[in-house]
């Protein structure tokens, strides 16, 4: 059974110590995953839905609360990704004595260096849960590129790798 | 066009609701209202904003959101932003989830999710680049010593975030506190360096 305080705070812990739509990934994840509460599976099933939805980026979580607790689940998810981000109206207000400090800049980037690097390693984990093959490589080689390139929308290189994948996993 | 808080809160419904396709679709349907249409902020005002947002724990857009609002309108222009922009994306987010739980069994739906989700680890290298070449530029300005450290921590972080062994919190501030250290020491460095 989840202990929904519990499954809330770590959530809240998640994205209150990182930053974007899936730095809160890893730490999720980690937590989720060795109590049980959720599968590698579920978690990508999670993020393709969060691909999907409309509005912000990063709304993943509360697919992923739905998946493993229901309604209850989506809700605790939503409260605790809408208020980290809320610290940005007393940061507004402390900004000229920050911005400047060397030892605030560094932490910041740090901290961004460290999501950048270890969101792709959780990534690959929870969809290679699904198996990796050679129509699998190709996809997510060919839909790097595509998006690197920055010619096709993220949203339609998704629907295309989704249409690809429907035809070869049939 | 003077902001208030109906106004935003249609504007942000209406943001909700059309913006498939993530962060970027929001954001340039808010850019094309508030700046374009409205001009409630001059586009560098936009920018400064949109930078310090990505300072701010958590999503940035929701962070972004609560800042125009509390701006233009103030503390109530915070609260009608975010449940214009959330509420519509949070149910149908719901929504869609509810609708895969009936119909996750079917092959091709299978199919179609383990296609998308290889093109999101493809997209997810993508953004993690995109994330961190700003960052690693910024260190080569301050010197070789942070690049080199930057550049380390890339490989570090990578290792300790699969193998599972360290609570990734704990990385995640660690590497923050390290870096914050070299940079400051770097700076003070200098700054006695060059008088």
């Amino acid at each position: 059974m989840i202990d929904p305080v519990a499954y809330f705070l770590l959530s809240l812990k998640a994205s209150l110590f990182s930053t974007g739509g899936q730095g809160n990934l890893p730490s999720l994840h980690q937590d989720l995953v060795v109590r049980g509460w959720a599968s590698d599976q579920q978690f990508a099933q999670a993020l393709a839905i969060g691909q999907l939805s409309p509005g912000p980026s990063g709304l993943w979580p509360i697919a992923l609360g739905y998946l493993v607790a229901g309604v209850t689940g989506a809700s605790l998810a939503s409260i605790a990704l809408v208020l980290p981000p809320l610290l940005v109206l007393p940061m507004a207000r402390l900004h000229r004595r920050f911005a400047g400090s060397a030892a605030v800049q560094g932490f910041l980037r740090g901290l961004a260096l460290a999501v950048a690097a270890s969101v792709p390693v959780i990534i690959l984990r929870v969809v290679g849960s699904y198996g990796y093959d050679l129509a699998a490589v190709l996809i997510a080689v060919g839909s790097f590129v595509l998006i690197l390139s920055g010619r096709l929308a993220p949203v339609a290189v998704l629907g295309f790798a989704a249409l690809v994948g429907a035809v070869v996993y049939r | 066009v003077s902001p208030t808080a109906l106004r935003l809160l249609v504007l942000w419904t209406r943001i909700g609701i059309q913006s498939f396709g993530g962060g970027q679709a929001v954001l340039l349907y808010a850019y094309a209202a508030m700046v374009d249409r409205f001009h409630w902020y001059t586009p560098e005002a936009w920018s400064e904003d949109w930078a310090l947002c990505q300072l701010a724990p958590g999503v940035n857009l929701i962070a972004f959101a609560a800042l125009i609002g509390s701006r233009l309108v103030g503390r109530i222009g915070t609260v009608v932003s975010l449940v214009g922009l959330l509420v519509p994306s949070i149910a149908i987010t719901m929504l869609m989830a509810a609708l895969y739980l009936r119909v996750r069994d079917i092959r091709i739906v299978q199919g179609a999710v383990h296609g998308m989700l290889f093109g999101a680890v493809g997209g997810s290298v993508v953004n993690a680049i995109r994330l961190g070449r700003p960052l690693l530029k910024a260190s080569l300005h301050d010197g070789a010593a942070v690049l080199t450290i930057a550049i380390l921590a890339i490989p570090i972080c990578a290792i300790l975030a699969s193998s599972g062994r360290l609570p990734i919190v704990v990385l995640l501030l660690g590497v923050g506190a390290v870096m914050s250290a070299t940079v400051w020491t770097s700076r003070r460095r200098r700054a006695h360096a060059a008088p």
